[in-house]
């Protein structure tokens, strides 16, 4: 009888998984099985490596690792290699439309949000439940699946957040901050206490629980934080200086200098009715921007209420031709620009009525502060502005239009 | 005369309980050897039929495995779980019912062993 050493049997096991047998049972299976073999079969001075690859040849047709096959085939079900043949193609697909996706953003061309919705969607509702269903099948215990599973739920959630914050979808923040709960409470604690005890993993397990727990931090401060205090600020700022521009309206009405008529304007000589039509078409301008972007029908302004102030593209589609094509000049839609002539117009006769000039409306160009370049009024105040922003310049522009009517009527 | 495959591959998994009902524990190697000696070497299982049995039993909870460390390896033993003691009854059951089909059905006279 032959007596196999731990070296040999260290070289069996190596090269039971070299020949592509990874689940670990079946691997301790056939070792101890060609071992017993060897040890029966062998005689105590004979060859061990040529006797090895002899037997280990009768175990198969073509390739040792049809057994794991089978086993996985009897083990799982009947089409567990077509989803995971759909589990590849789905997360190498998501993968490069994501990134390309991403490319196409940062160079502002055109369908970079229909890649980004494409890779985030597939991924999160096709290759990660994928992925659950045949690992979870591998796993043996409980504990191990529910771990699994927890894992998977928070990956989804993840990118399910993303998504809908980039797309300004509602319930973002609420998956976003459920993301975070579950990691923080459930998947890090459970991941670590499993980790910390097997000796071989204790390292590894605490240098990634640090590294997920800094992932999560910066997630929520990037997500979650920023955009409340924003998105504060932004209501805050934006009602009081609505507030103001109504309670002046009334003071300029009470004063009644003029009847209060709309547009069209009649007398284009005429301060006082200049001043009304223009402020109510910006007020129009305003309610118009707020329904489409907030998908609703108010007639009145309340930024209390308003959940889209952040909104990037909205305003800029509704006021510029082409908001999506970087190369080209964005041009403002009529609107904008009879506006703009307006406002030139209003500059001309309230010049006419002062004797020193008035600068509260300036339709000059100005630089922006971030890339220096001179950029002409419209451009300046609303283009790729977010909606908070937007209807701030209006209303400062009403308030500014109404404190003209009343310098006119103190004179 | 050694069965063909196909033959077997049908059976595979009531032989397997039938072995474990009647020797409480084994594992691997000694069902394959045990198998070749009552069978005179007419039934020889091979690894790769055996092995993925194994495994379909016992993720189906008719077998428990308990494991014993030789040296550096580890061999696992299989033995019957209770429901596993009621599907070999069933599964040995209906194989000698099949058996007699099949006689039946290709007109087969029985030999006097």
């Amino acid at each position: 009888m032959y007596r196999i050493s731990d070296q040999q049997i260290d070289f069996i096991l190596n090269d039971i998984s070299a020949r592509g047998v990874e689940m670990e049972s079946l691997q301790q299976n056939l070792l101890d099985h060609i071992c017993c073999i060897i040890e029966h079969d062998l005689e105590e001075n004979g060859d061990f490596e040529s006797f090895y690859q002899k037997t280990v040849k009768t175990f198969y047709k073509d390739a040792l690792w049809e057994i794991e096959e089978e086993t996985l085939q009897l083990l799982i079900f009947k089409n567990y290699y077509t989803m995971k043949k759909i589990m590849i193609a789905s997360g190498t697909f998501s993968a490069a439309v994501m990134s390309i996706g991403i490319f196409f953003k940062f160079m502002h061309w055109p369908g970079a949000s229909l890649l980004i919705i494409l890779g985030i969607a597939i991924s999160s509702l096709v290759f990660l439940p994928l992925l659950f269903t045949l690992k979870s099948k591998e796993k043996q215990n409980v504990k191990d699946k529910l771990i699994l599973g927890i894992g998977i739920l928070a990956g989804v959630l993840i990118s399910l957040a993303i998504l809908f914050k980039v797309m300004h979808w509602p319930g973002a923040n609420l998956m976003g901050v459920s993301f975070v709960g579950l990691m923080v409470l459930v998947y890090i604690p459970v991941y670590f206490f499993t980790g910390i005890k097997n000796p071989e993993s204790k390292v590894n397990t605490i240098v990634s629980t640090i590294i997920m727990i800094m992932g999560c931090g910066l997630f929520l401060t990037l997500v979650n934080t920023r955009p409340y205090l924003q998105e504060d600020s932004n209501v805050i700022s934006n009602q009081a200086l609505q507030e103001s521009y109504i309670s002046i309206s009334a003071q300029v009405r009470s004063l009644s200098f003029t009847a209060y008529t709309t547009t069209p304007i009649t007398e284009p000589n005429d301060l006082a009715k200049n001043c009304n039509a223009i402020c109510d078409r910006i007020e129009t301008l305003k309610l118009k921007l707020i329904n489409i972007t907030e998908a609703t029908s108010v007639r009145n302004i309340n930024y209390y209420e308003l959940g889209k102030l952040d909104n990037f593209d909205m305003p800029t589609h509704i006021l510029f031709n082409n908001a999506n094509n970087a190369n080209e000049t964005p041009m403002p839609y009529s609107e904008l620009l009879t506006l703009k002539g307006d406002l030139m117009n209003l500059n001309t006769i309230a010049g006419k009525s002062f004797t020193t000039p008035v600068n509260l409306i300036d339709l000059s160009e100005k630089k922006n502060p971030r890339t220096g370049v001179a950029e002409s009024w419209e451009i300046h105040n609303f283009y790729h502005a977010p909606l908070g922003n937007v209807l701030r310049n209006l209303t400062q522009l009403q308030i500014n239009i109404r404190v003209i009517q009343l310098l006119k009527k103190d004179k | 005369m050694i069965y063909s495959s196909e033959l077997i591959k049908g059976t595979l998994k009531t032989i397997v309980l039938k072995l474990l009902a009647d020797n409480k524990k084994m594992y691997g190697y000694e069902i394959t050897q045990k198998v070749k000696e009552l069978t005179f070497d007419k039934i020889q299982i091979t690894e790769g039929a055996l092995y993925p049995t194994l495994h379909a039993l016992e993720s189906d909870g008719l077998v428990t495995t308990e494991t014993e460390y030789i040296g550096k390896r580890v061999r696992k033993y299989y033995s019957l779980s209770p429901s596993g003691k009621n599907k070999t009854k069933e599964k040995v059951s209906e194989l000698a019912d099949f058996m007699d089909t099949m006689k039946f059905l290709l007109d087969i006279k029985t030999k006097t062993v």
